[in-house]
């Protein structure tokens, strides 16, 4: 069982995830360093708060080592949305991974995250986001 | 009419009809319903009309195995019994809760929920509840709407609160009028039962040995014997009356006392909601149609039968955003609260002059709250749901009541409490929140964290009962499966008759007030049918 402490600092990583799901609570700037890595770009504009999606990220690696790879991460996740490419308009990008996240939910594609039951994408992109986005 | 069992000289045998003991909801609901019929109806109360810490004590005993309430606070010793501190919640069991699943041992009772719906409908009456409406729809509203759970795995259920006029539902102050008024009721109050006498083939009760605190004994002789008075309680005097029966009556199979059910609860999960603003006003206790009620989540029962799982019901608790939250919890809203509450009823609090120190000392929170309200009115913005999972246990028989060596002041042995849950209500608890999990993620409606362990090997520290006490004298057609059969009789004994909550041989995914009044209708029927 998660403790007090790191519970409630985990459910303020999770922050990271309204962003894809449903409606954003108030998202924040990109943290600050611009990342050249276009993929990157869009993984810092899609995540409202991708500073703790890295948190999270991290979390989710350590439980998936396999998933440590970012090209793999990259290509795991394009064609989980039909082969569209993660560096693709946040207009179209945004609502096929809400319903992809939604979708693993159903199809019950989901993974315990420090407890968290959390959508593989959705986990998945927080696991690129820890292995791409600025520290 | 009332009396005082204190003034019965010592030897002294009263006569009746009907000797009920037990004045609480079960005993209550049979005496009242008993009124006015051309046979004598006795209700023995070991206490008076109002609560008293010697009587009170002898409810005092030991609990091992899980963590338990002290017992002398579990339950009420008085005149309307524990419906003292009940808090009015009913619910009634579903039809699957009657039914024997096979994945559960031990589960069904002995007859369908058809058999007891119209008394249901009639305890209804009994706790002053209007509607016998348990549909969402019917008492969600606009701003109040049932959640948009579309995966078809979970439904909304009500429950509904006896409050009537605002007022929790007193049965002994509701009802003495009732109990007094009734030519051929007589309540006796401050006398304890002690033990139960039978004919020495012990298929008969001759007589129940009673005893007030003021130190007189006395009997009651009568043709029929009603044991209401409680799910420990029940237990308890079968197993101290062993004069014919060395195992105690009606314990030819070692049953008594086995069983002990609760309805265990505890924080299960934690939700993170999407949207702050996710409307769960439905979710929460609120007056609709002139009655309090609120709604929780369980799974379909189509769900809970492919799963194997016994049933288990979630409450969604909101904490609110820490700024807000803290702000209505701080001394000067309370006593802002305190004073707008004493100032609709025409006056003022007579520490005014402390009460205004702590407003003006915590200004910032009040202003908060203030925005608050224009801002939010009775939505604040939610930080994170408690999920607080309530389960229907598997009906175990190493969860029990036994007789302990400590003697109370009348020199009974004292109950000892031995309270278990098993492998498969942990593993329900953290299957239905995985599947609330699965429900909120399609919807898009939060993400939850499980707090309960994978694989669940140990129970969350808050785990707790909800007071109620079943299981102890379960109900079953086999004498070697229950102890009373379908029409409460105790098997093997011709007079003896158990109302209350100790019958069920399940606790169900309901609350047990509504179901023990039903029941105790039903065997009033039973009664008047058979003294007629």
């Amino acid at each position: 069982m998660t403790s007090g402490p790191g519970r409630r600092r985990f459910l303020t990583h999770l922050l990271s995830l309204g962003a894809l799901g449903a409606s954003p609570r108030g998202a924040r700037a990109a943290s600050g360093a611009a990342p050249d890595d276009p993929v990157a770009s869009t993984l810092s504009r899609l995540l409202g708060h991708p500073e703790s999606a890295v948190v999270v990220g991290r979390a989710y690696l350590r439980l998936a080592p396999d998933a440590r790879d970012p090209a793999r991460l990259v290509d795991l996740l394009s064609a989980s949305c039909d082969g569209l490419a993660l560096d693709a308009d946040l207009d179209t990008l945004r609502p096929r991974l809400g319903w992809r996240i939604r979708q693993d939910f159903a199809e019950g594609r989901v993974v315990d995250v420090d407890g968290w039951r959390l959508s593989l994408t959705e986990a998945r992109l927080c696991g690129l986001a820890a292995l791409l986005l600025p520290r | 009419m009332l009396i005082d069992g204190r003034t019965i000289p010592s030897g002294h045998t009263l006569q009746t009809d009907v000797c009920i003991v037990g004045a609480g909801a079960a005993g209550l609901a049979l005496a009242t319903e008993l009124a006015g019929q051309r046979f004598r109806v006795l209700l023995l109360e070991s206490g008076g009309l109002d609560s008293d810490g010697e009587t009170q004590g002898l409810y005092d005993g030991s609990a091992v195995g899980l963590p338990y309430y002290p017992l002398a606070a579990a339950r009420l010793r008085y005149f309307g019994g524990s419906t003292n501190h009940w808090s009015g919640l009913c619910w009634p069991l579903t039809d699957a809760d009657f039914e024997y699943r096979d994945w559960i041992p031990y589960s069904g009772w002995p007859f369908a929920k058809t058999a007891i719906v119209p008394y249901y409908k009639r305890a209804l009456a009994v706790v002053q509840l209007e509607h016998d409406e348990w549909a969402p729809e019917f008492w969600a509203e606009p701003d109040k709407p049932v959640l948009p759970l579309t995966g078809g795995r979970m439904v909304t259920v009500v429950r509904q609160r006896a409050w009537p006029d605002g007022h929790r539902l007193l049965f002994g102050q509701v009802y003495r009028d009732r109990v007094v008024q009734a030519s051929n009721v007589t309540a006796c109050l401050h006398s304890n039962a002690l033990r139960i006498d039978t004919n020495d083939s012990g298929q008969r009760v001759t007589r129940i040995q009673a005893a007030t605190l003021a130190g007189n004994r006395f009997s009651i002789a009568a043709k029929r014997y009603v044991l209401a008075s409680g799910g420990i309680e029940n237990a308890r005097l079968l197993l101290l009356s062993t004069a014919t029966q060395p195992a105690g009556v009606g314990n030819q199979h070692g049953l008594v006392g086995r069983f002990f059910l609760e309805h265990p609860h505890c924080v299960a999960a934690i939700v993170r909601p999407s949207n702050p603003y996710l409307p769960i006003r439905l979710y929460q206790y609120h007056r609709v149609k002139g009655t309090l009620m609120s709604a929780g989540l369980g799974l379909t029962e189509a769900v809970r039968r492919r799963e194997r799982l016994v049933s288990v019901s979630l409450d969604l608790e909101p904490i609110y955003e820490e700024l807000y939250a803290r702000a209505w919890a701080s001394s000067g809203m309370a006593s802002l609260r305190r004073m707008l509450t004493r100032l609709r009823r025409g006056d003022l609090p007579e520490d005014i002059g402390e009460h205004l120190g702590n407003v003006a000392g915590d200004l910032d929170d009040v202003a908060v709250s203030a925005y608050a309200k224009v801002r939010f009115g009775n939505d604040y913005p939610l930080d994170h749901l408690k999920v607080i999972a309530t389960l229907d246990p598997a009906p175990n028989p190493e969860s029990r009541i036994t007789l302990g060596t400590d003697l109370d002041q009348l020199g009974q042995r004292r109950v000892k409490l031995d309270w278990r849950l098993s492998h498969i209500d942990k593993r329900s608890v953290r299957r239905t929140v995985e599947l609330l999990a699965t429900e909120l993620g399609q919807a898009g409606l939060g993400r939850l964290q499980i707090l309960i362990d994978d694989p669940p090997t140990s129970w969350p520290a808050d785990l707790v009962g909800a007071w109620h006490h079943m299981g102890t004298t379960r109900m079953s057609h086999d004498p070697r499966l229950g102890v009373v059969d379908a029409n409460c009789r105790v098997h093997g004994v011709s007079n003896l008759f158990v109302a209350g909550s100790s019958v069920f041989p399940t606790a169900g995914s309901g609350t047990p007030t509504l179901l023990l009044v039903a029941l105790a209708l039903r065997l009033a029927e039973h009664l008047k049918a058979q003294l007629r």
